[in-house]
């Protein structure tokens, strides 16, 4: 093992022993645990924002958050994406109150200080002017000093935006490092862009259980069997069995980014007409016949059929949705989700995924009604104090793994039923929440530190 | 000059009868949901039924046009009748978590008018609905909606041809949602 020095010490000022598959209970339900958690994880991590294609023209905007904070995502005259936070520097309101629209200023309600965030003074928070200036302030008020405060960096990696209140985390390519693989992955399949309408909802979860089910391919066939069997009676499609593998791969990327890819060939073109349908493949029979999009993918990314990709600390892809957790409280969060569509299949199909994405996940989703039942009671669990002593198990295939590194992608463990993604999660949440100074002290050998 | 619209007595009682007819099949259907008789909810359905819900964002006055999203695009449900019987199989299949136990719905339908009469068999109702879901030891959550259902009336009764269903939430208030509106 190479890791890091560090590592073993951080787990255990956290109290995890993950040599052995151990998550302390308290992680989830402790207050003090959140707190540090938004200092050292949330204003420290590179956190997703949105599509550049949601704010597509100059005034185009969007609200959203980083840690416990409402932030205005613009973009400015110059065709730049800017983050601010959406907290008036007078008396702290917000200066804008919508999800969406486009302006080119945010006026206060309640004094009316003003602030352009497209034009010049951006650079500077913003602020264009103060009612009352001579009378109230006899023009002593400095507009520079008083502007909306900026997210201290925002980068961009191939349209989707990400922030960061920490100026000396890396750049967000280092940052997303070697899971830029999965990411260009899927972008590379066809002409992605953003659709209207992010779904919205809050659950009495913490955070990290919906995280670590990123990498929890073994509650499938539990948590989802009735969808399983729903599609079974009206399709004949095969339940799938406990414990059954499917073909596929997992990859543990540094910063804590994990990944799950099943894969399959065929073209799985679902009968749609027959109801609904599990995976959503609509489409696949599109980019796989594509002979450009194949030559580009290479052999092993054309092979990926599904995905569960979880970017430290709280994005989660899954399919062509982008889904954000964000901790509201120690037992609540707010997931948000935003879909891409391929414009470059026929509109139909484009339709037809959109559906059948929407009709799996989110609160109404037929899949994810489940997830939320699932978090929900784990936090709820995870608060008991009598039994705060006794440690998640976190253990499968942990001894047990099989490792290829042959160029095609990072290196890849050969199963995906293991627990090793959420080991990896929970390495790298210890690190984070140590509060060391970037680069945060990560096992240099990747998958084998998880032992 | 004002022009006056002669609605004949007979024309009078046929639509008030109608909208009647029509306030008593609503009425039965939230009874049937509530009753949790999914199976017999589909037969208030057309075999071409589109039953939707479109997200919905807070936007400024100036910008309320684009307050939901539309047709074709993302919605929390955009189901064939195919669609909603997947998902009563599902409700049926005696594995599913997020309605096993099962919630305990109260659906109060009222505001109840016609808006567009096309024949005396097809029409388009509006109604307001408050969908209260305990669940659990939880105390409650509540949903409140504009219905938009597209009525015709086949075999003797009204039968659900489409619904629409406008929240008036932007954000979820609980983790999931396995019953209808």
């Amino acid at each position: 093992m190479t890791g890091a020095p560090n590592n073993a010490a951080d787990e255990a000022a956290a109290g995890l022993d993950l040599r052995r598959g151990l998550v302390p209970r308290s992680i989830f339900a402790d207050p003090s645990v959140y707190d540090l958690e938004q200092q050292q994880i949330f204003r420290r991590c590179w956190l997703f924002l949105g599509h550049e294609g949601q704010i597509p023209n100059t005034g185009d905007y969007l609200t959203t958050r980083m840690a416990d904070t409402n932030i205005i995502v613009c973009r400015d005259v110059d065709g730049h994406v800017r983050a601010l936070v959406n907290s008036c520097r007078h008396r702290g309101n917000a200066v804008c109150r919508t999800d969406g629209g486009n302006s080119r200023t945010f006026t206060c309600p309640y004094h009316g200080w003003a602030y352009d965030l497209q034009g010049k003074r951006v650079e500077s928070g913003g602020l264009i002017n103060v009612p009352g200036m001579k009378p109230y302030y006899n023009d002593k008020l400095d507009l520079n000093e008083w502007g909306l405060v900026p997210v201290a960096k925002v980068e961009s990696y191939r349209g989707l935006i990400f922030g960061t209140f920490d100026p000396e985390a890396p750049t967000l390519e280092e940052f997303l490092g070697e899971m830029r693989w999965a990411i260009d992955m899927i972008l590379d399949r066809g002409d992605l862009r953003p659709t209207p309408g992010v779904v919205r909802w809050r659950s009495d979860a913490n955070w990290k259980f919906a995280a670590d089910n990123g990498g929890d391919n073994a509650h499938v066939q539990i948590t989802h069997r009735s969808a399983f069997l729903a599609f079974s009676k009206l399709n004949g499609a095969p339940v799938p069995k406990v414990g059954t593998a499917n073909p596929g791969f997992t990859i543990l990327t540094k910063y804590g980014h994990m990944g799950n890819f099943q894969t399959g060939l065929g073209n799985h073109k679902p009968d749609l007409s027959k109801g609904f349908q599990f995976a959503s493949n609509t489409g696949m029979e599109y980019w796989r016949n594509r002979p450009e999009t194949i030559a580009k993918l290479g052999p092993l990314k054309t092979s990926v059929m599904r995905y569960n990709i979880n970017i430290f600390p709280n994005l989660f892809i899954i399919d062509r949705l982008f889904i954000v957790r964000h901790p509201v409280a120690p037992s609540e969060m707010e997931q948000r989700f935003t879909a891409l569509y391929d414009a470059s299949t026929p509109e139909h199909v484009q339709a037809e995924e959109l559906r059948t994405t929407y009709r799996r996940l989110g609160p109404t989703g037929f899949l994810e009604q489940e997830d939320g039942e699932n978090f929900i009671e784990s936090t709820r669990g995870t608060s008991y104090s009598t039994v705060m002593d006794r440690d998640l198990n976190y253990a499968m295939g942990i001894d047990e793994q099989e490792i290829v590194d042959d160029g095609q992608s990072p290196p890849r463990i050969t199963t995906m039923l293991n627990e090793h993604g959420q080991l990896w999660f929970y390495r790298n949440w210890a690190a984070a929440v140590s509060g060391r100074p970037w680069p945060l002290p990560h096992p240099e050998a990747k998958v084998e530190a998880v032992r | 000059m004002t022009q006056t619209t002669a609605v004949s007595a007979a024309d009078a009682v046929a639509a008030y009868l109608r909208l009647n007819e029509i306030q008593e099949m609503l009425i039965a259907e939230a009874a049937i949901l509530d009753q949790r008789e999914y199976r017999q909810w589909l037969a208030f359905l057309t075999a071409d039924v589109r039953y939707w819900m479109p997200i919905r964002s807070t936007r400024a006055a100036n910008d309320v046009q684009h307050e939901f999203t539309k047709l074709g695009e993302p919605a929390f449900y955009d189901e064939t009748y195919r669609d909603l019987e997947s998902r009563v199989v599902k409700l049926e299949s005696g594995w599913s978590w997020a309605e096993d136990p099962p919630s305990r719905t109260r659906h109060f339908v009222t505001n109840v008018r016609i808006l567009e009469t096309r024949s005396e068999t097809d029409v388009t109702v509006e109604s307001n609905i408050l969908l209260y879901r305990a669940r659990l030891d939880n105390a409650g959550d509540v949903w409140s909606a504009r219905r938009v259902d597209e009525l015709r009336r086949v075999e003797g009764g009204w039968k659900i041809a489409g619904r629409s269903i406008y929240l008036d939430h932007t954000v979820f208030n609980t983790n999931n949602l396995g019953v209808f509106f």
